[in-house]
């Protein structure tokens, strides 16, 4: 190591806040370059002689190195970190909410789509239910052949988000066959999707039982299905 | 010349302080124009003075950022409104100390 480096060393070495010690060693070995270069160029000394030379100019390292050390002291700089790196993680974790929280939003407003089916009809009805507009979709025929209706459920702003664990309706094929509820996509401030899958009812009509009492009749006849 | 330590130290801060008022300048030219324009009466070591310019960039007096000229980056120092108020604020106190010095020292009373 020239001299030069173990100048810079032994300086930095007395610096206990160490990540000062980046910017304190490159200004130092610049001041140390500078003087080499008067050094050579005006008293005419070699490489070795100016690097010797300019070293010793500088005074005892270690003196040097206990006085900046004191001044670029531990605690301020490490409690300065801290409070640095907190601030820069609540910004991500702020960041981060933000953004799934308008992952969710844009999740309700695209609409629907039950995999391995083929849409059937577009159904558009809107029924009523405890203050809030209950869409029903469409209907779809699932590839192992049973049917889907998708909705939609928009809450009125003066409610809180939809309840997605109270369901709604569900669909009652028969009195003797058990009703199927609804399997929730997506739940956002402003509401929920969903979709309920079942089989084709021997009848063609869907019977809607809604968690207020009403009943609602689908007849799959209205729409044109593609059988 | 080999000046008393304590002397040194309690102007360093001045001296720096209306060299960076005239122009921003690094480390290493403090130095030298400290050398030269006192006719090297004010030759220290040359390593003293960065702990004087971190502290003083610590008090707000100086600020510093890093330049490259020439293909060399370096350090440059300059000095800040505070920093301004500083140097005036001390060298009226050396003005008036070394007036009070040499005041005594020069004294000529009746039978000595």
């Amino acid at each position: 190591m020239n001299p030069i480096e173990t100048y810079v060393q032994a300086v930095t070495a007395q610096v206990h806040f160490f990540l000062d010690r980046g910017r304190i060693g490159d200004e130092l070995r610049a001041h140390l370059q500078d003087s080499v270069e008067d050094l050579m160029q005006e008293e005419g000394l070699t490489l070795e002689q100016a690097q010797a030379e300019a070293a010793a100019r500088m005074g005892d390292p270690q003196a040097v190195g206990r006085e900046l050390n004191r001044i670029h002291h531990p605690l301020l700089g490490w409690l300065w970190l801290i409070t640095m790196s907190c601030a820069a993680i609540a910004g991500i974790v702020f960041v981060y909410l933000l953004l799934t929280a308008g992952w969710n939003e844009i999740q309700y407003l695209l609409p629907m789509t039950p995999e391995h089916a083929e849409k059937i009809a577009t159904v558009n009805e809107k029924i009523e239910l405890a203050g809030h507009t209950v869409t029903l979709d469409a209907l779809w025929k699932s590839d192992e052949g049973e049917l889907i209706l998708t909705y939609h459920i928009r809450n009125k702003l003066s409610y809180s988000r939809s309840g997605w664990s109270v369901n709604f309706f569900s669909i009652q094929n028969g009195d003797d066959s058990l009703p199927v509820y609804p399997y929730f996509e997506a739940t956002s401030f402003f509401g929920s999707k969903g979709m309920l899958t079942f089989t084709a009812p021997a009848s063609d009509v869907i019977e809607l039982s809604l968690i207020d009492g009403q009943r609602v009749s689908l007849d799959l006849k209205e729409w044109e299905l593609k059988k | 010349m080999n000046y008393d330590k304590g002397l040194i130290a309690g102007s360093s801060a001045l001296l720096v302080l209306s060299l960076l008022k005239e122009q921003e300048r690094y480390g290493y030219e403090l130095i030298k124009t400290l050398k030269d324009r006192s006719n090297d009466a004010f030759d220290f070591k040359e390593g003293t003075l960065y702990p004087i310019l971190h502290k003083m960039e610590n008090e707000g007096w100086i600020r510093s950022v890093s330049k490259t000229v020439n293909g060399r980056t370096r350090r440059y120092y300059t000095i800040t409104a505070r920093g301004v108020k500083q140097l005036e604020a001390q060298q009226e106190q050396w003005e008036s100390f070394s007036s009070a010095v040499n005041q005594v020292l020069s004294f000529q009373g009746s039978g000595s």
